[in-house]
């Protein structure tokens, strides 16, 4: 399974992508000329799944701009500003933190050569999923949120270095408003109170969608997953995507392998609470599904997977398409 | 067997370097100092201008002011006060190890307050107290009132924190603050309910914070189980860990000295300013600048009656924060034949060979600076199965997986971690979803047993390929150098250069791109983009985005444009480096003196 010398990751693109490619017909964007930009619009985009949340469900929160690459929020190239109502606004921190390298992609020569499109539309949306930080839930008290985006201060060089992160940078994007909620059912209390356990730990399996060695993490997922309530679809979306990802527990005794039967058991197609968990949830999938096709013997489930991923491709407009493409 | 892997062998199970002795260290070989004692009706049995010494260097002791006056002011009496009227007995004494001032003081008709105050050698001290007299019963509520007047090194104005978790009211991990409603009485209580490891945390205004009884864990460290500590402000390296006992309950409040009225037993005004925090998202509160303070301390009646305790322990932090560096990697057959090798220059500069080492050494001194990679020291060659194949890709939650699993954490030994550690993983992956990542670093936020939030950090060997074995390796070493430095909790965002704007080509600029607000006339190539930087060329430190081929191999000794620190500062000075992990010279309080050399 060694690389030739085309990038491993770029391989692997291309593998998870096969599948996809093969049932989509989604073409390629071209390049984009450079536009002109009007005085005072926003660069970014921002949009939630709705407006209304209750405390302990997570934002997965859409970034698109018609412009510009919109760079992860992971990369710290733009901050999330969160303010809620007569606070202070304070800078979002994703749990993961990464950097690419400095000018892999600087020329179109160099992503021609990787088979990497410049500008193609799947790098103008980005989905960040806003539910942990710090070890804490995000948003914890019910109220209104600001959310916007903010780069650092500008310079004329972008060479320059940065200082910490400022107070208050460049707004590139427009201002969404969010509002979080107790829960008031019967079911949504007692679901809460589930994840009220250990919430920083629920949080993050959240985020990372996965994860055994959150023990607490996924026992809350586990059990949100398995009663009815509005935490229900995301839990669920969150063991799928677990059993789409093999697990080796370090210690011992609780490895397994990628369970492609129970991924699928606990997969959410259902587009009309927010299409960013059923497209995600086929990403996950076909993940899955490519690499257990590349190893011994039968695969339990295989067959079923690429059925219904094939059905629900099938169904994704344009638009939702790329957004698969995004991730 | 050869005569050299014999040597190698050797040197693969060679221990970890014992550690240099440095200075400053608390003097554990004399008294403490104390100027005055007595008893007077305005503030009760007192001791004045406490202070104990610290070497400076090997036999120089310089003395250093603790307590400018300690009061044990009397007492209250089923929520009234009972201040001390007079004395029945004063004294002191002296023994190996200690001294002792003492004494026995009227607080009530027919009741006494016993107060013993012990100043051991060692830089421990304590009050216990006890009632006495036919006046006193156990059905009545007797708490002790003492004020702690500190002055920390003579820097008059001190940094006060004090331990919180989040069970505590609020559950966050820093404490609410005013303006905040949940902090609007300026009390908060600490929960030992399970809600994660505990913090030190420090408030912006004057707080009120109550503890149940705390049972000291034992062993020598200097922090356990403490319920706040005391720091001299700026750069803070000498101060205090307090604590209570098993059985009684306490209640401090930090005031600042102005707003001292008299009152015997005040509540917190959150509308006067105590010191001065900085909120970073992910870590605790921490103040950075003190104020002139003094606390004020009921002591409880004990859960099950008897003695009133409270103490503590000074500590004098060294000069240098040691620095323990962990590289997990991929065996060497996966990676080319490469072996992590902290030695390898991977630039030459000016400054001469640079190396994995002697960059981190100018963070931490080369003798405070302990680097294993797998293969040795005990540690292990990372593995594949159960994760990702070699060169593929690996989930964000698989690889928090493999961090979690290999990340040194040591519970029951947590003050005998001298070190600050980072581990650092090379792997023969890419990170699924950003596959031209070069390194990557996961910050749950929480502290774990080590007191360190940060998870660690990753290199993506495949990710760096592409200009050729020799650039691989290379960058590797430095990859390596900026995960360990996403660890140290320097602020990631110095190695970004994000930009909203108009690039355009530029052969004579580095990269060939250069960007502005606008396009200049003729400029090709030009279009709107946001990206972070692409160059920094020569002049960009390690936490820069440069490659090895651009970058000093140096950790930016210049403050940031917009800051006032640079890396080194962030590293060696910065609140962080205080608190974080919060080993306060146990060796040189609780261990072997060292033999020092008469001058």
């Amino acid at each position: 399974m060694r690389r030739g010398s085309i990038q491993a990751g770029l391989a692997f693109r291309k593998l998870q992508g096969a599948f996809i490619a093969a049932q989509l017909a989604v073409a390629t964007a071209s390049p984009v000329a450079a536009l002109p930009v009007a005085a005072g619009s926003p660069l970014i985009n921002l949009a939630a799944e709705r407006e209304s949340y209750l405390l302990g469900e997570p934002i997965y929160l859409r970034m698109e701009s018609q412009r510009a690459p919109v760079p992860s929020l992971e990369e710290g190239s733009f901050l999330l500003a969160i303010q809620a109502a007569g606070e202070p606004e304070w800078i979002y921190h994703p749990p993961l933190r990464y950097r690419a390298g400095p000018a892999k992609y600087a020329d179109t020569t160099a992503r021609a050569r990787d088979g990497v499109p410049m500008h193609s539309d799947p790098e103008r949306i980005r989905f960040a999923r806003i539910i942990c930080a710090d070890g804490e839930l995000v948003f914890r008290k019910p109220g209104r949120y600001r959310l916007r985006l903010i780069a650092l201060p500008s310079a004329e060089e972008p060479g320059a270095k940065r200082a910490a992160p400022p107070a208050s940078g460049p707004v590139v994007s427009d201002t969404l408003t969010v509002s979080f909620r107790d829960p008031s059912s019967a079911a949504d209390k007692k679901a809460y109170s589930i994840l009220a356990r250990n919430p920083g730990e629920y949080g993050l399996a959240l985020y990372l969608e996965g994860g055994d060695q959150l023990r607490d993490g996924m026992a809350i997922i586990a059990e949100l997953a398995a009663s009815q309530s509005a935490y229900t679809r995301a839990a669920s979306f969150v063991l799928s995507s677990d059993w789409s990802q093999d697990f080796n527990d370090y210690a011992g005794g609780l490895s397994r392998p990628i369970d492609l039967q129970k991924a699928l058991a606990w997969a959410q197609w259902d587009k009309g609470n927010g299409a960013y968990i059923p497209i995600r949830n086929a990403y996950r999938l076909a993940a899955a599904a490519d690499l257990v096709s590349n190893r011994s013997g039968s695969v339990p489930g295989l067959a079923a997977v690429r059925a219904r991923l094939a059905s629900f491709l099938a169904s994704l407009s344009a638009n939702e398409a790329a957004w698969l493409k995004s991730f | 067997m050869k005569l050299s892997a014999l040597f190698a062998a050797l040197w693969g199970l060679a221990p970890i370097a014992s550690h240099a002795f440095s200075y400053p260290a608390l003097d554990t070989t004399s008294h403490w100092t104390i100027q005055d004692y007595g008893f007077n009706p305005s503030q009760g049995f007192y001791v004045q201008g406490a202070g104990k010494n610290v070497w400076q260097a090997a036999g120089q002791p310089v003395n250093k002011s603790v307590f400018y006056n300690f009061a044990v002011l009397g007492a209250t009496k089923d929520g009234g006060n009972r201040p001390m009227t007079g004395q029945d007995f004063l004294g002191e004494m002296q023994g190996e190890g200690y001294i002792s001032r003492y004494g026995s003081f009227k607080v009530d008709a027919n009741v006494s307050l016993i107060v013993v105050l012990f100043f051991f050698d060692d830089g421990k001290f304590e009050a216990t107290a006890y009632f006495s007299g036919s006046g006193y019963s156990s059905q009545n509520r007797w708490d002790v009132l003492l004020r702690i007047d500190y002055d920390m090194a003579e820097s008059g104005n001190n940094i006060c924190e004090f331990l919180w978790n989040r069970a505590s009211e609020g559950r966050a991990v820093s404490p609410p603050q005013y303006p905040r409603r949940e902090a609007s009485d300026g009390l908060l209580n600490f929960s030992t309910a399970s809600g994660g490891p505990s913090y030190w945390a420090a408030s912006t205004h004057e707080i009120g914070v109550s503890y149940p009884p705390l049972a000291r864990e034992s062993g020598q460290g200097i922090e356990n189980a403490g319920f706040a500590r005391i720091l001299n402000a700026s750069n803070p390296q000498f101060g205090m860990v307090l604590w209570g006992n098993s059985a009684t309950p306490l209640a401090a409040t930090f005031k600042a000295y102005t707003s001292f009225t008299g009152n015997p037993d005040p509540g917190a005004d959150i509308s006067m300013q105590l010191q001065y925090t900085g909120e970073f998202g992910a870590y605790p509160r921490y103040a950075y600048a003190g104020r002139d303070q003094l606390m004020f301390l009921r002591l409880k009646a004990p859960v099950s009656g008897g003695t009133y305790q409270f103490g503590g322990k000074l500590f004098q932090r060294n000069a240098s924060r040691p620095l323990a560096v962990s590289v997990h990697q991929h065996p060497q057959d996966q990676l080319g034949g490469f072996n992590f090798d902290p030695d390898q220059v991977v630039r030459y500069t000016s400054q001469g060979g640079r190396t994995f080492r002697n960059a981190l050494g100018e963070l931490s001194g080369d003798e405070d600076l302990v680097i294993n990679r797998s293969g040795q020291g005990g540690v292990p060659y990372l593995p594949f199965n159960g994760y990702a194949q070699p060169g593929q890709a690996i989930t964000e939650a698989q690889l928090h997986n493999l961090m979690t699993a290999n990340r040194d954490v040591s519970v029951t030994g947590r003050e005998n971690v001298r070190e600050r550690r980072a581990d650092i993983y090379l792997v023969d992956w890419v990170l699924q979803g950003a596959t031209d990542a070069w390194e990557a670093m996961f910050d749950y936020g929480g502290a774990d047993a080590n007191g360190i939030a940060r998870e660690g950090a990753a290199v993506f060997w495949p990710a760096l390929a592409g200009s050729g074995a020799d650039f691989q390796q290379r960058q590797s070493l430095l990859s390596a150098l900026r995960a360990t430095g996403l660890t140290l909790n320097m602020d990631p965002s110095w190695g970004s250069c994000p930009f909203a704007g108009y690039c355009w080509n530029d052969a004579s600029a580095c990269g060939g791109k250069r960007c502005g607000a606008s396009c200049p006339p003729q400029a090709s190539g030009c279009r709107y983009q946001a990206y972070n930087c692409a160059n920094e060329c020569s002049d960009g430190s390690i936490m820069s985005l440069t490659d090895v081929n651009h970058s000093s191999v140096r950790f930016n000794g210049q403050a940031a444009p917009g800051s006032p620190y640079s890396e080194l500062d962030w590293y060696q000075r910065a609140p962080e480096a205080w608190v974080k992990p919060g080993r306060f010279g146990v060796g040189s309080i609780s261990g072997p003196l060292p033999a020092f050399t008469p001058n």
